[in-house]
């Protein structure tokens, strides 16, 4: 298995307890739908990915989750890990209703607005205290986008474009600065 | 510690003057602002207002529940960028 199949789903936060569990942090939309999971791989920095089988995976808040692995007894099983992030195999994430989209699959989408037709490139995703934000490269300068539903209207997977109903004005204040 | 409730809630005169214009004229244009301790009144709900967190505009849609909390606080002055393109998200 390599990165490039996989998403980033959080990183080893710290070791809990004495038989190996830890305690891990998830960068996700519903941490429950890894609750059954059952394999997970793990990588520190450039090292390869490693496999390992999960024996159990406590949710305890939206973001966090307590994970034994099999075969883990001791607290310094568990500390070994501790900065690893951990990836999923891209072929094994859930199934989305129609209309809903993961952010990784519209990186590079051009942006089309209702109003303005075609503007830039989707460039990356911000997580916000209100909602999230789509930086998009319009003109070499970088314009943040609300996501929301008014703003971020649908995403066209077969013609990688993602349409949107911009606020007036919203484009002018990132291109005077 | 808690503003006085004789003064009542602050929130910026020009920046309020702003919405109720686009209010009465039916317009949602994108607003600019430096405000970041303007509370956000129930005007504001549907607006996209762009405020500053000192290096750049963050564009904020209001919903009703954030109505009484102020500006600043959708706005992080550190900003976390996290796993970006490879974070795992959904939406419409």
């Amino acid at each position: 298995m390599k990165k490039e199949d996989c998403v980033e789903l959080g990183y080893i936060a710290k070791a809990h307890g004495l038989n190996g569990e830890v305690k891990a942090v998830f960068d996700v939309h519903d941490i429950d739908e890894y609750r059954k999971v059952k394999t997970l791989y793990l990588s520190k920095k450039d090292s390869p990915l490693q496999a390992i089988e999960v024996k159990s995976l406590q949710v305890k808040t939206d973001k966090m989750a307590h994970i034994t692995f099999k075969g883990f007894q001791y607290r310094d099983q568990g500390e070994a890990l501790v900065g690893s992030t951990i990836f999923y195999p891209l072929e094994n994430l859930p199934e989305l209703p129609e209309g809903h989209f993961y952010y990784f699959d519209v990186i590079g989408f051009d942006v089309i607005d209702k109003q303005l037709g075609q503007l830039g490139k989707v460039k990356e995703f911000i997580s916000g205290p209100a909602h999230d934000i789509m930086v998009m490269d319009y003109q070499d300068k970088e314009v943040l986008i609300p996501v929301t539903d008014d703003i971020v209207i649908q995403a066209d997977k077969d013609k990688s474009l993602i349409h949107t109903h911009l606020p007036e004005g919203l484009l002018e204040i990132y291109l005077d600065t | 510690m808690a503003r006085s409730l004789k003064k009542g809630p602050f929130v910026d005169p020009k920046l309020e003057r702003k919405v109720l214009l686009m209010n009465e004229s039916g317009k949602k244009r994108s607003i600019k602002t430096w405000a970041r301790r303007s509370m956000i009144s129930p005007d504001f709900v549907g607006h996209t207002i762009t405020v500053h967190n000192g290096k750049k505009f963050i564009p904020v849609f209001i919903s009703e529940n954030m109505v009484g909390h102020k500006l600043g606080e959708f706005a992080p002055t550190r900003n976390f960028r996290g796993h970006a393109g490879n974070r795992k998200d959904k939406r419409k």
